[in-house]
């Protein structure tokens, strides 16, 4: 009996102290406002202490989001410059990881958006700026962007609305084949030679697995990831033929997901060889990329932006290099996909001007963000190689990754305004992949599966025009 | 003679089971304190090896640095003390009063607590979270607290509720008709009396609130100083460098599980007898 | 003569209502936290099930369009096949695990307490995190749990844990066991402390051997609590989530799918598109559907109560 008065007696006890302390603490202003939780290294914090000291005079501070799953030493730098380059305006930055499509929306519903935040994974410029949550940026365009900058960066139509511009891609993002060239040669293969066709690529993933012994494997094919046939069916059928991404036949202006049975049931033979890296049915891609650094993979598909992840971020113990991805011998591969990445938009609130002033420096100012994180970007200046610091950082697969020359970026993806009732063709066929690998014969389902989703999704482009949300030209 | 080495044979069956079955529990617990002190490519590539052979006790400097575990740790205390106060407090009132009186609207509420019951948190958290928000309630760890309390209810008022039903009503009416007022009952003589399962309560309640973690973390997705342990620690799979930083993450399971570690271990003995009191019924 | 007998039934209320003032004081916080905080959310989802919403936009409305895309929903009617599953198989195993702690650990034997602390452990500790060591533990590449058997040589080779449907479920509801044998182990101790020992004497003095008495004493004098804590489990096992999300995130596929990871799915994971309405009619649906199948088995399982 005593001894539960004490208990709670310190229970209230400990709770009164600690709210005493504590709350104090959490809310002042003292001008470094931005928590570290958002995980900026010690030395950007500091930086940021002694420039807000010494302004001391009228102060903006402008937030932007990203979506990210460390803190991007090419942002970093290139915030850090701007923040000493003048006064006015103090720029602060936190990334967020899986949550991030969680986090805006909460944001923007509970009115606490930031100042610029990134559009990705699911949040696109059009919604926002329909929503009025955007103002344009055609003013930050400014003669030395329009120079420098590839001119497919402003074409996509998702970055515009009514005419105005509200966005500007500074990163070209396709997919390559990354291939271990320390496998290749184990496996008696020409590390110099990866595979053109699609047909040897499935023998060399073979021949590595053969040689592997179980501890090695030829190819990885991470179906942890959701999006996983948009890198590796898209954009082999991109180059290959009109049907563009979710299958949308650019021609015909219609759906034919048919177009991607050839590719689907090529994995599906990768896995009857079983040259895929086990566990590929719930595999998530940092195992993936932490296995492949590591030397177990052969082959996989991967974005042109890993290779600066590869050299800094982490620990990379094998050689390695990207290739195009391999098309069949029957075909022939024109303009590989790619899209503009790292769309970054200024929302629609009390800081408007200064988050756009900050905005026409990243813009003219990528050179500095690729010192540090080298990735292929819009502005040619910045895909110069030697300004890529190539030698101290072990940068590898750098040929293709900053090669853009074979990109199209498309004008129009209908699937990012559809509203779809029911799984999407992600999800059917991971379903039905894992199907497969239970040993059905998944060929009858297979079809069954397009003839549904090309039905589903040319009802969902109907809804989506009948509600206005995608314009009759763009699909004429 | 046949009892005892019968009885001896049972005893040694009973230990080596036992032992099995707290090994199998404790094991995954130990790979994850050996895993937190690995890297994190060491962890994600696997392999037999429990303790890393190089150890990296940084990651717990990172993650509590990266995680500002201090604050983290504070909130989580400061959001389940206070959650379980107020749930002590609210739920007690309510189990007994319906213990004792039949009042109008006795088997609504009852039935309303026993659909509560059944409400999955993803279904309601989008609204309370709306809600919450127009209450301005999203800024402090009041919103989360007072949520939690909330949805903790219907679970405790009926178990508190079952307790009261077994404590004799004589006791009430011999202080009601000493001139004891209903709430003076309460507070004087069925407290002291509720002190088990107001214990049970209380670390019950204690670990869920600890331990949550969908509502905490669609509360402070934004909010990163108001995090508490749970999401803080999962979030830090996201905060490592490109590949996600599964080691510092386990370094901050391990640092937040021990402070639930102790005040279990410590209390474990009031917890149990609240429990074997004769705390369930019906 | 009707409005006598009506106001005076109204007077009645009214005073019997006046005479519980302090207990309706005491309730209050509890009724106002029920309807702001269970009842509300409810009307709301109820609400918004019948439009096309996106969660910021104008709200659409549809009708009953989005219980008629839900009913032809096959994904949808796997995952409530998927919770059917976890609801029966994790108390199969839960219960007879807890159940026969409980029994052991019921006799008095040095280490007695701390066996029970220690059992209880793997609860305290927050499901969302171990069960992405699970996950690492039962990887099939390197994983842990495959390495152990194969050294023990009871596999010669790496067993897919995560490779089919049937495989996952059975990680889940291992992860589950060991993570809640210890919850409800302590809650079977409390229903047996409420068993006399004179019960168990007189059975020895009888000659019952130790199964005899367990099936016919234990379980029996046991009755209602015996059912209330299955209860307690097969909803739980129902309402499943950070586990199955942290361990398998619905895959391989969907064969993992529950309810719970569906309806957040719509809810959280569709952003930008319209889905917050179908969502909410999918809530709607769940709820019942979980309401249901408690009340059925607490229906079937009646007679036990002594």
């Amino acid at each position: 009996m005593k001894r539960m008065k004490q208990f709670y007696a310190v229970v209230m006890a400990g709770v009164l102290v600690l709210s005493a302390t504590g709350c104090g603490g959490s809310k002042t202003g003292d001008g470094t406002t931005t928590p570290v939780a958002s995980g900026e290294n010690a030395a950007s914090t500091k930086n940021k202490t002694e420039s807000s000291m010494v302004a001391g005079g009228v102060k903006t501070e402008i937030r932007i989001w990203t979506k990210g799953s460390g803190p991007d030493e090419g942002i970093q730098k290139l915030i850090e410059a701007f923040n000493e380059s003048q006064e006015e305006v103090q720029v602060t930055y936190e990334y967020y990881g899986e949550n991030y499509t969680s986090v805006v929306q909460m944001a923007i519903s509970g009115d606490s958006a930031p100042d610029i935040l990134e559009c990705s994974g699911g949040i696109t410029v059009q919604t926002l700026a329909k929503q009025g949550s955007l103002v344009p940026v055609e003013d930050c365009v400014t003669d030395v962007v329009q120079e420098n900058y590839n001119q497919s960066a402003f074409t996509p139509e998702e970055f515009y609305l009514n005419g105005e511009l509200y966005s500007v891609p500074v990163r070209v993002s396709a997919y390559r084949l990354l291939y271990n060239k320390d496998l290749f040669e184990k496996a008696g293969l020409n590390p110099e030679a990866p595979p053109q066709t699609l047909e040897e690529m499935r023998e060399y993933a073979q021949k590595i697995t053969e040689a592997g012994g179980g501890e090695t494997y030829g190819f990885g094919l991470p179906l942890g990831v959701a999006q996983i046939w948009e890198r590796v069916i898209d954009p082999i059928s991109y180059a290959t033929s009109d049907v563009q991404r979710y299958g949308w036949n650019n021609v015909t202006k219609s759906y034919d997901f048919g177009a991607n049975k050839k590719y689907f049931e090529f994995y599906v033979d990768l896995m009857r060889d079983g040259s895929l890296f086990p566990g590929y049915l719930t595999l998530g891609i940092d195992t993936l990329r932490a296995n492949f650094a590591a030397g177990t993979i052969g082959m996989y598909i991967d974005g042109t932006w890993m290779p600066g992840s590869y050299a800094t971020q982490i620990d990379t113990k094998c050689n390695w290099d990207a290739a195009p991805i391999p098309v069949f011998a029957e075909d022939r591969a024109d303009k590989y996909w790619a899209e503009g990445g790292v769309n970054w938009v200024v929302t629609n609130g009390k800081n408007v001007e200064a988050a756009k002033k900050f905005y026409t420096f990243w813009l003219e100012n990528q050179t500095i963000a690729n010192t540090y994180m080298p990735v292929p970007r819009n502005d040619a200046r910045a895909n110069d190689l030697d300004a890529l610091g190539v030698e101290d950082l072990n940068l590898q697969g750098v040929e293709y990754s900053f090669k853009t020359d074979d990109l199209d970026i498309p004008k129009f993806e209908p699937h990012k305004f559809i509203s779809l009732e029911g799984d999407d063709r992600n999800t059917v066929f991971t379903n039905l992949f894992a199907k497969a690998a239970e040993g059905t014969d998944i060929s009858a389902a297979l079809d069954v599966a397009v003839e549904d989703l090309n039905k589903r999704y040319t009802q969902g482009l109907k809804d989506a025009v009948a509600e206005g949300n995608i314009a009759e030209e763009s699909i004429k | 003679m046949s009892k005892r080495v019968n009885h001896r044979r049972d005893m040694i069956l009973l230990y080596t089971g036992l032992a099995i079955v707290i090994f199998l529990l404790i094991f995954p617990l130990i790979y994850a304190v050996g895993g937190s002190f690995k890297s994190t490519e060491e962890f994600l590539l696997g392999g037999m090896k429990i303790f890393p052979d190089i150890w990296h006790p940084e990651n717990y400097t990172k993650a509590w640095k990266q995680a500002n575990f201090a604050r983290y740790t504070f909130n989580s205390v400061f959001f389940a003390a206070a959650s379980v106060l107020g749930i002590i407090a609210t739920t007690s009132m309510t189990g007994y009063t319906m213990s004792r009186c039949d009042f109008p609207g006795k088997r609504i509420l009852t039935g309303t607590f026993g659909f509560m019951m059944f409400l999955i948190g993803a279904v309601t958290l989008f609204p309370i979270f709306q809600l919450c928000r127009k209450l301005g309630l999203l800024d402090s760890i009041w919103g989360m607290v007072i949520t939690q309390i909330a949805t903790a209810q219907p679970f405790y008022c009926i178990l508190i509720l079952g307790y009261c039903n077994g404590i004799s009503k004589e006791i009430d009416e011999a202080a009601r008709i000493d001139g004891a007022s209903f709430f003076n009952v309460y507070t004087t003589i069925m407290l002291p009396i509720m002190k088990p399962i107001l214990a049970t309560t209380g670390i019950l309640a204690f670990r869920d609130a600890w331990n949550n973690y969908m509502m905490p973390l669609a509360f402070t997705l934004s909010r990163s100083e108001l995090r508490p342990l749970t999401v803080g620690v999962v979030l830090l799979k996201d905060q490592g460098d490109g590949v996600a930083a599964w080691s510092t993450m386990l370094a901050g399971t391990v640092m937040s599980i021990a402070p639930i570690l102790v005040v279990y271990l410590f209390l474990n003995r009031y917890f149990i007898e609240g429990i074997t009191a004769g705390a369930i019924k019906g | 003569m009707a409005t006598v007998k009506g106001n005076g039934r109204k007077k009645r209320l009214w005073a019997e209502i006046k005479g519980y003032r302090q207990q309706y004081l005491m309730m209050t916080p509890t009724i106002i936290m029920v309807m702001m905080f269970g009842i509300y959310p409810l009307l709301y989802v109820l609400y918004y099930s019948f439009f096309k919403y996106d969660g910021f936009s104008e709200p659409l409305f549809i009708g009953l369009r989005n219980y008629v895309r839900l009913f032809q929903d096959s994904t949808y009617w796997n995952s409530v096949k998927n919770t059917l599953q976890m609801g029966v198989a994790i108390p199969l195993v839960q219960i007879p695990c807890s159940l026969l702690l409980a029994v052991l650990l019921n006799q008095k034997f040095r280490g007695q307490s701390l066996a029970r602390a220690v059992i209880f452990v793997p609860n305290i500790t927050s499901t969302a995190i171990m069960a992405i060591v699970f996950y690492f533990m039962f990887a099939s590449y390197n994983g842990i749990i495959n390495g152990v058997l194969m050294k023990l040589g009871v596999i010669d080779r790496a067993i897919e844990w995560f490779g089919n449907g049937m495989m996952a479920k059975t990680v889940i509801v291992l992860f589950c066991t060991w993570s809640g044998v210890g919850f409800y182990m302590v809650l079977f101790l409390s229903a047996l402390q409420s068993i006399p020992s004179e019960v168990y004497e007189s059975a020895k003095v009888d000659g019952a051997n130790k199964v005899q008495t367990f099936f016919g004493i234990t379980i029996p004098m046991m009755g209602s609590m015996f059912q209330t804590i299955t209860a307690l489990c097969i909803m739980n096992a129902l309402k499943l989530f950070d586990s199955v999300k942290a361990l398998t995130n619905g895959g391989p596929g969907n064969s993992t799918e529950v309810m719970t990871m569906y309806i957040y799915r719509y809810f959280f994971e569709t952003m930008g598109t319209a889905q917050q309405g179908y969502a909410s009619a999918v809530s709607i649906l769940s709820t019942i559907l979980v309401m249901v199948i408690t009340l059925v088995y607490v229906r079937c399982t009646r007679k036990m109560n002594y």
